[in-house]
């Protein structure tokens, strides 16, 4: 069925809110790729058979929504109308679930929330601290609406704001109102999504006047599904998005370039692209305007430099993911030497609420200079790992604390790296500071498209220097000679320092490879790539002095640097590190103290990890 | 007639055209500045980094590659500031560490001050300038070469690594490679090019019987500009 007219589509709305019963029982089971790793999928067929036998199935409706955020937790259910909120739901817990919601009105005890298990439980969603600090702005629907359904979407008031644009906003109207809205860009730079807008419309698109616009769905940050997430649990507020900007911009032509290895993602926007063709949402003359747009997906083959945007327009042209110098802008010359605007998955996600609520909605949160909210991929070291919204501006503390729960286990924070593999580690004492684009680059780091990797004080930073520019040694495209030799080079120091070889001077040379990839390399990727090493130095130091004049790890994770031993007076003679060690180092009687042989030790931390008192010592 | 732009060169206030890179502006007014994956037949890829200069655009700072930067209006340039050399120079170092034996970075390495023996060596002869694959694409037109793998692993190559089919043995990638990495010989009639696992048969002088050139960059060149199937039958001597 084609909407040829906007009242088409408010009539088509208006019968599917009709047809829609608030009142009505519903259970909303998470289909995030977190919760479906955890078995979602399968509770929710338990729930449909578990219906069929309790002959409920007539009144409710069982449906599976996009990823609700709070991973950690998973498989998460949702009554509605009640709002009670289940974790960890299993399948030995369906049917007590539904005969204690439904039947009996009461949620059932075992699987709400609940901080620890010592904690009270919490029923409702919204109660929950996890959910209570966030403004889920950019996540609306995620975790409400089936993904796969484009009415449901409409239901919300879907592609309402593609029609407002269409019909009675003029290109230069759109363009204002992003722009008094501040939105910057969502996928690290942070550059102003308007002005990228206007000058690509202004720009010379060749004898054919072609404009592309591109969706940037290349999440490749260890770490990070914030883009993934909205992708699979909203893709059609991505796609409204990006009709919007194409129609502002002059563009007919759109493509999404999503990763290989989000084959959920890559369904579920399939799929929404065909259903808004079926609408005429999407091709020939929308909604009767006469604007034609459409929009193609390209599939990434995982590289991770290929998110560089030059690299990701080589990549949709077939060429070798690698970038370019951007010295001419992709606005001018981008996708086949043709003025190209790229936006991330969230900015395109921001666009429709901007156009429907004004940018004087928008621009009332964040901070002076960015605006609106900001989602994040809490994990690491973090008592509620998962998705966050939160408004830009919003203190790193309140992030890791009030939303994130704290540290597990009572441990001490230590840093947390923002901005993904390229990005920096930052300490305690600017855990204050608010998160916004320019307060994260002024603290050596950045927003990067939103990883947020919290680390405690079993961390060793040298190591997870090590690690990231191993990660990036694989990923460097390799053309130009700062990121290519430098992160080798870059590596092999730090390897060195971790295995107790460290130089006198070690840590001026990480500096000054470190600059020099800095100022000198060829993309953004190079630019960045030394922030984990040059941001751990300037903020733990002593640290990287340890390892080398010391030949210590002070976080007790460098194997080389550290021995194991067993404090007598703790150890109660159990014998179960004398079982799991697999070298034999540690002998003992049972119910007397313990000794590990230090020649036999492999510092495999099994021991340790199994201690029940604590005894094993690890210097 | 080209756009006229002001820029500031070195603190002098000069008139060149809008769009002349940074790099040629350099040397018209006699700047020296090292390059390594530069060539004037080929267009500018920016990628070994050797040609950095500090540019001052609307009041941003930067470093940029002078070899594909272009003049505008405005432009402030300067081309051996601090930034300039520190960078620059630990280019040089991270090469000197990949190719320690190389003659031209040793003597570029040598110009500058710059002393190895702080990084480990990588021994690599190729420094991927992509001089070889640039080549053989845009002033051959015969694409036989690019890159395969990533990072610190990317070498020039065939398609995957095979004896290529379509190189014609021209020798340019030969030719343009600045540390001879590429070796090329010709023995018993065959060319040899070891990199691209080409061996080629040399077709001879029908009248003196010396060798002339591979048979394959013969044809090539006999199809490309719509010669006679005997155009090439005689070596340079005996035409």
């Amino acid at each position: 069925m084609r909407l040829e007219t906007p009242n088409k589509l408010e009539e088509l709305r208006k019968s599917i809110l009709e047809k829609q019963d608030p009142e009505k029982q519903k259970i909303l089971v998470c289909g995030g790729t977190g919760c479906i790793s955890n078995g979602s999928l399968e509770v929710a067929k338990a729930f449909e058979a578990e219906l069929k036998s309790q002959k409920l199935k007539a009144n409710v409706e069982v449906k599976i929504t996009g990823c609700h955020g709070f991973c950690e937790r998973g498989p998460l259910v949702v009554f509605l109308p009640q709002g009670i909120f289940y974790e960890r739901v299993d399948l030995k817990g369906v049917p007590k679930i539904l005969k204690e919601t439904l039947v009996s009105g009461k949620p059932h005890d075992k699987y709400l929330y609940r901080m620890t298990k010592k904690d009270e439980a919490i029923t409702k969603e919204e109660d929950i601290p996890f959910y209570k600090n966030q403004l889920r702005w950019v996540l609306r629907h995620n975790g409400k609406i089936d993904p796969k359904s484009i009415d449901e979407y409409i239901a919300q008031g879907g592609y309402g704001a593609l029609s407002k644009a269409l019909n009675g906003l003029t290109s230069d109207q759109i363009i204002d109102e992003v722009n008094k809205a501040g939105l910057r860009g969502r996928g690290g730079g942070g550059f102003s999504a308007a002005r990228k807008w206007r000058s690509v419309r202004d720009a010379d698109g060749g004898p054919d006047n072609i404009r592309y616009v591109i969706c940037n769905g290349d999440e490749g940050d260890p770490g990070a599904f914030m883009d993934r997430s909205l992708m699979e649990g909203d893709p059609h507020s991505v796609i409204e998005g990006m009709i919007i900007g194409a129609y502002a911009i002059g563009s007919n032509q759109g493509y999404i370039y999503v990763r290989m290895e989000y084959p959920l993602a890559v369904k579920h926007l399939d799929l929404a692209i065909k259903s808004a063709r079926d609408y005429g949402l999407l091709g020939e003359n929308i909604l009767g305007s006469g604007f034609s747009f459409d929009i193609e997906i390209n599939r990434g083959g995982g590289a991770f430099v290929c998110g560089e945007s030059s690299a990701l327009m080589a990549s949709i042209m077939g060429k070798a993911g690698e970038p370019r110098a951007k010295y001419i802008h992709s606005s001018e010359k981008g996708l086949n030497d043709l003025p190209t605007n790229l936006n991330n998955v969230e900015t395109w996600a921001n666009i429709p609420l901007i156009i429907n609520r004004g940018s004087d909605w928008f621009s009332a949160v964040g901070t002076e200079k960015s605006k609106g909210t900001k989602v994040f991929s809490l994990v690491g070291s973090v008592n509620n790992v998962g998705l966050v919204e939160v408004p830009m501006g919003l203190s790193l503390r309140k992030i890791i604390y009030d939303i994130g729960g704290g540290i597990p286990g009572g441990r001490k924070f230590k840093a947390v790296q923002t901005g993904g593999p390229s990005g920096g580690c930052i300490p305690e004492e600017h855990l204050d500071k608010p998160v916004d684009f320019d307060e994260l680059t002024k603290l050596g780091s950045m927003m990067g498209s939103g990883g947020m990797i919290v680390m405690d004080e079993k961390t060793c930073m040298v190591d997870v220097a090590k690690y990231f520019i191993n990660f990036l040694v694989d990923e460097s495209c390799g053309k130009c000679t700062p990121c290519r030799e430098g992160l080798r080079q870059l590596l092999v120091i730090l390897n060195r320092i971790c295995e107790g070889n460290g130089r006198e001077g070690d840590i001026e040379l990480l500096k000054e490879i470190g600059d020099c990839m800095t100022w000198g390399s060829l993309c953004a990727l190079g630019g960045s790539a030394a922030n984990p090493v040059l941001s751990t130095i300037e903020y733990f130091r002593d640290e990287y002095e340890a390892h080398i004049k010391e030949k210590k790890c002070p976080a007790g994770v460098c194997q080389d640097l550290i021995t194991f031993s067993i404090i007598e007076d703790d150890c109660i003679g159990c014998g179960r590190c004398l079982k799991v060690c697999p070298s034999s180092a540690i002998t003992g009687e049972k119910k007397k103290p313990h000794v590990i042989d230090e020649k036999l030790c492999i510092r495999c931390r099994a021991c340790y990890e199994v201690c029940p008192t604590d005894a094993v010592l690890i210097e | 007639m080209k756009e006229v732009v002001k820029i500031e060169f070195n603190g002098e206030e000069i008139e060149v055209q809008k769009g002349a890179t940074l790099l040629s502006i350099a040397r018209e007014k006699h700047v020296y500045i090292p390059t390594l994956c530069h060539n004037d037949a080929l267009e500018p890829y920016g990628v070994c980094r050797m040609c950095l200069v500090e540019i001052e655009d609307r009041g941003r700072m930067r470093i940029v590659t002078s070899c594909n930067y272009q003049a505008k209006e405005g432009l402030k340039v300067k081309t051996d500031t601090e930034k300039v050399v520190s960078t620059r120079n630990v280019v040089i170092e991270l090469l000197l560490a990949r190719a320690p034996e190389n003659e031209k970075i040793q003597n570029i390495a040598e110009f500058y001050g710059v002393k190895g023996g702080r990084l480990e060596l990588v021994n690599d002869e190729c420094i991927l300038c992509g001089m070889c694959v640039r080549t053989c694409e845009e002033v051959v037109g015969v694409k036989a070469l690019g890159f395969a793998n990533r990072g610190t692993e990317r070498i020039p190559a065939t398609p995957f690594m095979e004896s290529s089919e379509t190189c014609i043995g021209c020798g340019s990638c030969v030719y343009v490679c600045p540390t001879g990495y590429i070796k090329m010989r010709d023995e018993g009639g065959i060319r040899y090019i070891d990199n691209w696992k080409v061996e080629l048969e040399l077709a001879k002088c029908e009248n003196c019987g010396a060798y002339i050139a591979p048979k394959r960059q013969l044809d090539y060149i006999r199809n490309l500009a719509d010669l006679p199937d005997d155009f090439y039958n005689l070596c340079w001597n005996c035409r």
